[in-house]
């Protein structure tokens, strides 16, 4: 497994960084927002204009790349917009480009943290909505899935060849991030 | 009242927060509100947090669709409450929503977004209006943070939307 603690990389998994280096990394649906600068940006939408980077544009379920292309692959905040019944078949998707011992970063939202947010008064109602639904404020740009700290190791764990090795909170408690290695 | 109707009811159970549609008519009921007038049964009436049985008064306590109506830094110290009056080998039953089942249920068009948002948040009503959410992973961590209770199983009901918990009453340490 390539090193990639982010704690020693960057300061936490949603922080834009470099990402690693001297490795083939790739970042699947990173939009505007995209994280990982050094890595190859896929997404279902050109970005190039807001970002300043280039985009294989396509989609996500079905990767224009070889396999065993990229040692790294960070996906953040795209997981939870494939419906339950396509979760399984787009991580292996994504599993397939990685190398043996290559490493996928995961990042979904918590929706039961999100709940709690709200409940503690912390968060209206229409912002956590925007949360577990997604924004809606481009085609695409809705969720069709939800996650939860608790139960997201036993959803990669029916993903063939990938192996959990973290599974922790992140984005002030409100993001699942998960590291994983493709075996 | 007479005395043997009430002691035939402690036998039997404690019903909280049964509200117009208890589970068990059999059961001796509590609740918030005095709910005789739709249902013919007497309720005794108080608060929920500080139940007015003595420790250990029955067999079998039972609460549907209710700690989720109040705040999540209470559900232990309430779930602790109500083990109370178990009898020690007698059994708590909680019924919960399930958030993530929920959320599920409409992520696969099961439901609409209004229907999942009234079972998550509970109805617009400021009595009925939810303070907590759980899911059915999490769930048995909350009951093992209860020193008198030991877990007996923990599944899904009501078509995944729900969270059904049955716990053992220990003694206390």
């Amino acid at each position: 497994m390539i090193e990639l603690y982010w704690g020693i990389d960057w300061p936490s998994p949603e922080a834009p960084s470099i990402g690693p280096i001297g490795v083939r990394g790739l970042e699947i649906g990173g939009g505007p927002y995209a994280r990982r600068l050094n890595c190859r940006q896929f997404d279902a939408i050109d970005w190039s204009k807001e970002t300043g980077l280039s985009y294989d544009i396509g989609d996500a379920r079905e990767l224009p790349y070889e396999d065993e292309s990229f040692e790294y692959v960070f996906v953040s905040n795209l997981l939870e917009h494939f419906s339950q019944d396509e979760t399984i078949l787009v991580l292996a998707e994504w599993t397939r480009v990685l190398v043996h011992g290559g490493v996928l970063e995961l990042v979904v939202p918590d929706a039961l943290e999100i709940l709690r947010t709200h409940f503690r008064g912390v968060d209206s109602w229409p912002h956590c909505e925007e949360r577990l639904r997604g924004t809606r404020d481009y085609p695409g740009n809705e969720h069709h899935n939800a996650f939860t700290l608790a139960e997201f190791p036993a959803v990669v764990a029916s993903v063939p060849d990938l192996l959990l090795h973290r599974c922790e909170s992140c984005h002030a408690g409100c993001g699942v991030y998960a590291l994983l290695e493709r075996r | 009242m007479n005395t043997s109707a009430v002691e035939q009811r402690i036998a039997a159970g404690l019903e909280i927060g049964g509200g117009n549609r208890p589970w068990r008519r059999d059961f001796e009921q509590f609740d918030a509100v005095d709910h005789n007038a739709e249902t013919g049964l007497h309720y005794t009436l108080g608060n929920a947090r500080q139940l007015p049985y003595s420790d250990e008064t029955f067999p079998y306590v039972y609460s549907s669709n209710l700690l989720e109506h109040f705040r999540i830094g209470e559900t232990v110290r309430i779930l602790t409450e109500w083990a109370r009056v178990v009898r020690v080998g007698g059994t708590l039953e909680i019924i919960v929503p399930d958030a993530l089942g929920i959320l599920h249920s409409y992520f696969c068009g099961e439901i609409s977004w209004d229907e999942c948002t009234s079972r998550i948040r509970g109805t617009e009503d400021v009595l009925n209006q939810h303070h907590a959410a759980f899911t059915l992973v999490e769930f048995p961590a909350i009951i093992a943070c209860v020193p008198t209770l030991r877990l007996a199983y923990c599944r899904a009901c009501a078509e995944g939307c729900g969270i059904n918990a049955r716990a053992v009453r220990v003694a206390g340490s």
